[in-house]
Formats: C-alpha cells, sequence, structure tokens
C-alpha cells in the first residue's frame, strides 16, 4: 500500500475512533466546568486548546512507542504481537457492538478514574493539571486506546513502519473532534446542543467503533499475510 | 481444499484466500448492518448480534489459520513492506 492510500485510510479510520463517547463526555465536562470557574474567556480557550495539544500529543507519543518496540523486537515476537492485537480488536469490536445493542457498561471507566476526572474537570490552575486531564482522558478510555492505537500502530509498523510521521497523524485526526467541537463552542454555539448530540448518537458511535475494530484486526491479518506488498 | 492448497503453494495463495475471506466477511457484516437498520425490532438484536459474533469468529479463525500455515513464508520474507 501506498503511502497516499494508508495516509487517507489513517484519516478516514481514525476519524471513527475519534469519536468515542467516553472521550467527547470528559471534553465536555471540562468545557462545562472551566464555565463555572472565575476564568477570562480568552484563558478558558487557552486551557481548551493546551488540553486537545496535549492530548494529541499523549496519543502519538504512544502509537511511536509501540511502533518503536515493534521496529526493536525479533521478527517472531513482532508476528505473535501482532496476531494478539489483531485478535484483541476483533473480540473488542464485538463488545462495542454488544454496547451499541444493548447500551452497557462494558470496557467503561474504571472506578477508581471517576474521582479523579470530577475533582481535575472543576479545578485547573496550571499546566500540570492539564497534562494529567489529559493523561486521565487517555486512561478513561483506557481499553478503548490500547487495543485502537495498538491497531493502528501494528498496520504502520506492518505497511509502512519507516515513516515516523504517521503516529504524529494519528493523534491530529484522533483530537479533530475535540478541535472542531471547541470551534464551534468559541463561535457561540450552546454547549448543551453538543451534549445532547453526544447523547442521541452514543450508540451509532458504538456500532462505527465496533465494526472499525473488526476491520482494523482483519486488515492486521491481511497486512502478515502480505496482502499489501 | 484451500488449507490444501496453501501447503503446496504457500505466498500468493495465501494472500488471495486471506483477501477473499475478508472480502466475503465485510460483505456479510454489512449486510447484517443493513438488515438491523431495516428490521428496526428489539426482539431480533440477539439472533442478529449472535450472527455477528459467529461471523466474527469464524473469519478471525480462517485468517489465523492461513496465517498459521503461512508461517515459515511469513518468517522468511518478513512481515515489514
Amino acid at each position: 500500500m501506498s503511502g497516499y492510500y494508508f495516509l487517507i485510510f489513517l484519516a478516514v479510520a481514525g476519524l471513527i475512533a475519534s469519536f468515542d463517547p467516553l472521550i467527547l463526555s470528559i471534553f465536555l465536562s471540562l468545557a462545562f466546568g472551566l464555565r463555572g470557574q472565575d476564568l477570562s474567556n480568552n484563558k478558558q480557550r487557552l486551557v481548551i486548546w493546551a488540553y486537545i495539544a496535549t492530548y494529541s500529543l499523549a496519543i502519538a507519543a504512544i502509537s511511536a512507542l509501540i511502533v518503536s518496540a515493534l521496529n526493536a523486537a525479533p521478527l517472531r515476537l513482532t508476528v505473535v504481537l501482532a496476531i494478539i492485537t489483531a485478535v484483541a480488536a476483533n473480540l473488542w469490536g464485538l463488545v462495542h457492538i454488544y454496547n451499541y445493542f444493548w447500551y452497557r457498561s462494558f470496557g467503561k471507566t474504571p472506578k477508581v478514574l471517576h474521582y479523579h476526572l470530577h475533582k481535575r474537570t472543576n479545578r485547573i490552575n496550571s499546566i500540570e493539571d492539564i497534562g494529567t486531564l489529559a493523561a486521565i482522558t487517555i486512561g478513561a478510555s483506557i481499553y478503548n486506546m490500547l487495543i485502537i492505537i495498538s491497531s493502528f500502530s501494528v498496520l504502520m509498523f506492518l505497511i509502512s513502519s519507516r515513516v515516523l510521521y504517521w503516529p504524529l497523524a494519528l493523534g491530529l485526526v484522533f483530537s479533530l473532534p475535540l478541535f472542531l467541537i471547541n470551534s464551534q463552542l468559541a463561535r457561540g454555539i450552546h454547549l448543551s446542543t453538543f451534549v445532547k448530540w453526544k447523547e442521541n448518537s452514543k450508540q451509532i458511535f458504538e456500532l462505527n467503533l465496533g465494526l472499525l475494530s473488526i476491520f482494523l484486526g482483519w486488515l492486521i491479518f491481511l497486512s502478515l499475510n502480505g496482502v499489501f506488498r | 481444499m484451500g488449507i490444501s492448497l496453501l501447503i503446496n503453494y504457500s505466498g500468493e495463495t495465501a494472500k488471495n484466500l486471506s483477501w477473499q475471506t475478508m472480502l466475503a466477511g465485510a460483505v456479510v457484516l454489512a449486510a447484517l448492518v443493513v438488515v438491523d437498520k431495516v428490521i428496526k425490532n428489539k426482539n431480533y438484536h440477539m439472533a442478529i448480534f449472535l450472527a455477528v459474533a459467529g461471523l466474527v469468529l469464524i473469519v478471525t479463525a480462517i485468517l489465523l489459520a492461513i496465517i498459521i500455515v503461512n508461517m515459515s513464508n511469513i518468517l522468511d520474507s518478513g512481515v515489514v513492506l
């Protein structure tokens, strides 16, 4: 697969994966929490942009770390890890499809993070708080992040491991919905509009994530068999 | 027949079998999603979910079997493009 096609694939698939109801919930909570604080509009915007940038860089760093680890690992181990990731992606896809039919809490935020999440979204005083919140955001969607980002990273490694800017592109694509929502909030669209939209669409997001996860798993199998050579 | 073809010819046959399997799986999966959207009846959710799960597990098992049979070829030629 040429780099051009892979970039298109990464953009489309990454965008589908980025619409995770959990991530959107946390982002909207952050925006809501900031409004309750005694901050100027400019400072509120600055905090949100810093949060989006940190979140994007964190995803890029995780992905780059996985690709580098795969590059350094022996061939046999790489194949085994790729197979495990593919099988996990397929099973994870089924969990999302289960959530689509019967909206349950399978694979949702670990309880220990709920408390910290609530605490942080209501009190942002420093850059450290923003970094912690970005880390908690990824932690809150930890199962999704681990499996989906690992699948993307394995595909990057199998299809085009020498191109190191793929992880950065993935980080940018993952933060795109947050960027768009924040732009719309800055234009004056009310926060409740997005909360309502997220609540109405969460089952569709689950279906999309499920199908994408299954598709990523199958693509890893195809890459291992040399289909994209 | 697919497995014996793989054992005899490996590389190229494995490639063809795997993308054909995935394509067939993707088409059936898309059809199941369309059926769910058309029916819109909660009574059929369990049946559709079981069909999706069965399909995903079968396709995954076939792709995994192709990889296992083709493993020596994968290790000889490397996995990276």
